[in-house]
């Protein structure tokens, strides 16, 4: 998460430039610009909310790794040979983060949330989203929480 | 907790359901203009001339007209203090956001869960530092500071 405060800012720079035409917009009653510069917003949530989500992935893929190597040096033969064929690399987001998070955990658990939100960056990433923005005050805690509660 | 994630949405998606949740949205913004309205400080007026085009993805996708939405102005006497905007409903991490301008400083209001008796609101600086609270009267007035 060490490019999360650098990747806000950013966004809220470009933000303020997008929220400040939209004003003058509304202002010239321009609903033709008011709907071009909401698209342009929307794009641009989407577009920062696939790197914040980035951030999480990545965070997610440093504690398999370490869980792996870990386990693939264990002593005992029966622990080492779980873990032989485990390649972060080639595996699914999914199991990547079976290692780290209960996959039978419920609502509110890391699983649950790391795996809605992986969806919904899939969406916007194929660029199927129905989504008309993201809440980053609200979300970017929850990715904190996510990574508070990965199992190492 | 984000419903968007502890609870996506289980409901058959279809023309009615966005219908109902467009409907849903502009009774809850009546209903918080009501309440900043109410929760003015003397002196303060705000007023509803201005507007909004709601057409977002949802609606595109499952054939719902668009649907104009009031910006609530506020005033202090003649001079402008702060122009709340609808942004969106169906937002990531959300049950719909709007923008609240104060100068040239911004503060967005993010909606409560959507299985609440009464819908609740919370705000804070869109500066990606702060965290939200509740919005009520002294949040409401801390912001037109």
């Amino acid at each position: 998460m060490k490019l999360v405060a650098q990747i806000l800012a950013t966004f809220n720079e470009i933000d303020s430039h997008l929220t400040k035409i939209y004003d003058i917009a509304i202002n010239a009653n321009d609903s033709v610009a008011q709907q071009a510069i909401a698209d342009k917003r929307v794009l641009t949530e989407n577009a920062f909310f696939v790197l914040l989500w980035g951030q999480l992935e990545n965070e997610i893929n440093e504690r398999v790794e370490k869980l792996i190597a870990a386990g693939s040096s264990e002593s005992k033969f029966e622990t080492r040979r779980l873990f032989y064929n485990l390649d972060p690399d080639r595996m699914k987001f999914e199991d990547r983060l079976a290692l780290a998070a209960d996959k039978q955990a419920g609502p509110g658990s890391a699983w649950k949330k790391a795996i809605t939100y992986y969806g919904l960056r899939n969406n916007i990433a194929h660029g199927n989203s129905d989504r008309s923005g993201v809440s980053f005050l609200t979300v970017v805690p929850d990715f904190y929480d996510i990574q508070s509660k990965l199992i190492s | 907790m984000i419903q968007d994630v502890t609870q996506p949405e289980t409901e058959t998606i279809d023309t009615r359901y966005v219908q109902t949740r467009v409907e849903d949205w502009v009774s809850r913004l009546n209903a918080l203009y009501s309440d900043l309205t109410a929760w003015l400080p003397p002196g303060y007026r705000a007023e509803q001339s201005q507007g909004v085009t709601m057409n977002e993805e949802m609606m595109r996708k499952y054939g719902v007209q668009p649907r104009q939405l009031p910006v609530l102005n506020v005033l202090e006497g003649d001079v402008w203090k702060a122009k709340v905007i609808p942004f969106g409903l169906w937002v990531i991490g959300a049950n719909g956001r709007l923008d609240v301008l104060v100068g040239d400083k911004k503060k967005i209001i993010v909606g409560g869960e959507r299985d609440e008796e009464a819908p609740t609101w919370r705000i804070a600086s869109n500066d990606g530092r702060s965290t939200l609270k509740k919005l009520n009267r002294e949040s409401w007035i801390e912001t037109l500071q």
